[in-house]
């Protein structure tokens, strides 16, 4: 991190932490009633140990709570049945390490560009905010969106479907800047750090990179307005990058420093977490590592009924309609099919308004169920082809679930 | 109220109006809610709360999947120190994992 005046901020609070961290530590026992008491009203996830405590956190609704410390909130999945765009205050929140901002002074807050540049710049968001701005729709996802349905389970963050949200995003094209700045010949990668970091100095802090033409295309954005409003603090405030049609590890929180290098990032959140089997299908079979591993990158396809709850009860015989959603890394969805014969015969659905190649997509399907236990099955088809597996591909570290989903209902 | 105390009283007004107005002008603070999670008491919690408890809240355990074995959680254990930086000395990875499979494992 540079010397900069709100990174000695960070560290002063981080040091300001950790002594409170210690007399926390000793008094934990004695304070575990008042915790309780916090957690009185929860959520049960559709996943083993699922149970989580739903409390609300600042500029949010109350959420599904998946981690304290650092924050970890996961969208409550009704939210998705309200409509196609996830308003801020129930937007997913994924942290890496504790040392989050709680306060970000817009006086002193700045971007820095530097590195392979003819000349760094510095900029305010006001600054910022003075160039020509673009928006879109974009849907964010956590890589590890769904991993609690993996099975085998695997360790890390245990998300049912809620870890993804859509939104309006406005801010400035990263071309732009960089154009501005000026990259020199020989450039390689952008690689980004946020105002975010680790508690203790000997873990790795968070950066990630985009290859050159990849941060020059004209899509990724500093965004500083999400669905016409500021950022929440939890969602990146004041700035944070948009990568459409990636997953949410790339959309770098609090984003402070865009470093321009000749060379490839290698460091632990490139180079070690955040990978996928190097094969087609991102997969290997359970419980096996791969040979070769690569970083993840773009979304693949996904569809949801939103409207009918798992072992929800339906009317035998007579027509109703389901809707949900289905979004993909931006090739645009071109088919959402339904089944209700546990996925023998498929049939289309009406897709609703199009908010743009990188938003969720609106469906909805009138079906009609004989009488008894059933189920129904979406599957989306993109621009390029692409669907989902009928059966769960699996991973190591529990990626990119994309199963054709299934909603058991029972018909009367 | 002397003169000089109206006086204090108007000034520590008008910089009251002013750091206000600065702050909405310039900027957001948030407080976090109040951890929820704490470790179930047992044999070796100490050893938990002094290592686990320094970098993330006590959650991130208890959610992961149940019933998984001693060997599940000595990689977690040797992840935190080799690849995350946290700082757990040798003598302290197995008694963490014991512990850790006792109350949230297979319990062997």
């Amino acid at each position: 991190m540079d010397r900069s005046e709100i990174d000695q901020r960070i560290k002063a609070e981080r040091r300001r932490f950790l002594r409170g961290a210690g007399t926390l530590g000793a008094g934990a026992l004695l304070g575990s009633t008042a915790l309780r008491a916090v957690a009185n009203n929860s959520y049960m996830l559709p996943i083993g140990n699922g149970e989580r405590p739903v409390v609300q956190y600042p500029q949010k609704r109350p959420l599904i709570v998946l981690t304290s410390r650092p924050p970890q909130l996961e969208t409550p999945f009704e939210v998705f049945n309200e409509g196609v765009v996830t308003p801020n205050d129930a937007f997913f929140v994924r942290y890496h390490l504790a040392g989050v901002p709680t306060s970000i002074d817009l006086d002193t807050f700045r971007i820095n560009i530097k590195g392979a540049v003819d000349t760094p710049i510095s900029l305010s968001v006001d600054e910022l905010k003075r160039f020509q701005w673009t928006e879109y729709y974009a849907v964010n996802q956590c890589s590890g969106n769904s991993r609690g349905l993996f099975e085998p389970r695997v360790a890390g963050g245990q998300l049912a479907n809620g870890a993804m949200g859509n939104a309006k995003w406005r801010g400035v094209p990263l071309k732009n800047i960089l154009d501005k700045a000026g990259v020199q010949k020989g450039a390689k990668q952008v690689t980004f750090g946020g105002v975010d970091g680790p508690v203790l100095p000997t873990t790795p802090d968070f950066a990630k990179a985009l290859d050159i033409d990849h941060a020059m295309d004209g899509e990724v954005m500093i965004a500083y307005q999400m669905n016409d409003a500021d950022l929440p603090m939890l969602n990146g405030y004041p700035v944070r990058l948009i990568v459409p049609g990636y997953y949410g590890t790339y959309w770098v929180k609090h984003l402070n420093e865009i470093t321009v290098i000749d060379d490839t990032l290698k460091n632990f959140w490139m180079g070690t977490a955040y990978r996928i089997p190097d094969n087609t299908c991102a997969c290997t079979p359970p419980g096996k590592l791969p040979d070769k591993w690569r970083p993840i990158g773009q979304f693949d396809v996904r569809s949801f009924i939103t409207s009918v709850k798992d072992g929800a009860k339906v009317s035998a015989g007579k027509p109703f309609t389901i809707r949900g959603i289905a979004f993909d890394a931006g090739y645009g969805i071109r088919d959402v099919e339904v089944s209700t014969d546990g996925g023998r015969t498929w049939r289309g659905t009406q897709l609703g308004k199009d908010l743009g190649k990188y938003s969720f997509r609106e469906w909805h399907a009138t079906v009609t169920l004989p009488a008894g236990a059933g189920t129904l099955k979406v599957r989306a088809v993109n621009g390029i082809g692409q669907s989902q597996p009928s059966e769960p591909l699996w991973n190591p570290a529990g990626y990119m679930r994309n199963v054709v989903e299934t909603t058991h209902v029972h018909a009367a | 109220m002397t003169r000089t105390t109206l006086m204090h009283a108007v000034i520590a007004g008008a910089a009251a109006l002013l750091s206000a107005s600065a702050v909405a002008a310039a900027g957001l603070t948030i407080q976090l809610p109040p951890e929820t999670a704490d470790f179930k008491p047992g044999p070796g919690v100490e050893f938990a709360e002094r290592n686990c408890k320094t970098c993330h809240s006590a959650d991130y355990i208890k959610t992961q999947p149940s019933g998984k074995p001693f060997a599940f959680w000595k990689v977690e254990v040797e992840k935190m120190k080799k690849l995350y930086g946290a700082n757990i000395a040798d003598a302290d990875i197995d008694p963490i994992a014991k512990y850790l499979t006792k109350e949230y494992g297979d319990g062997k």
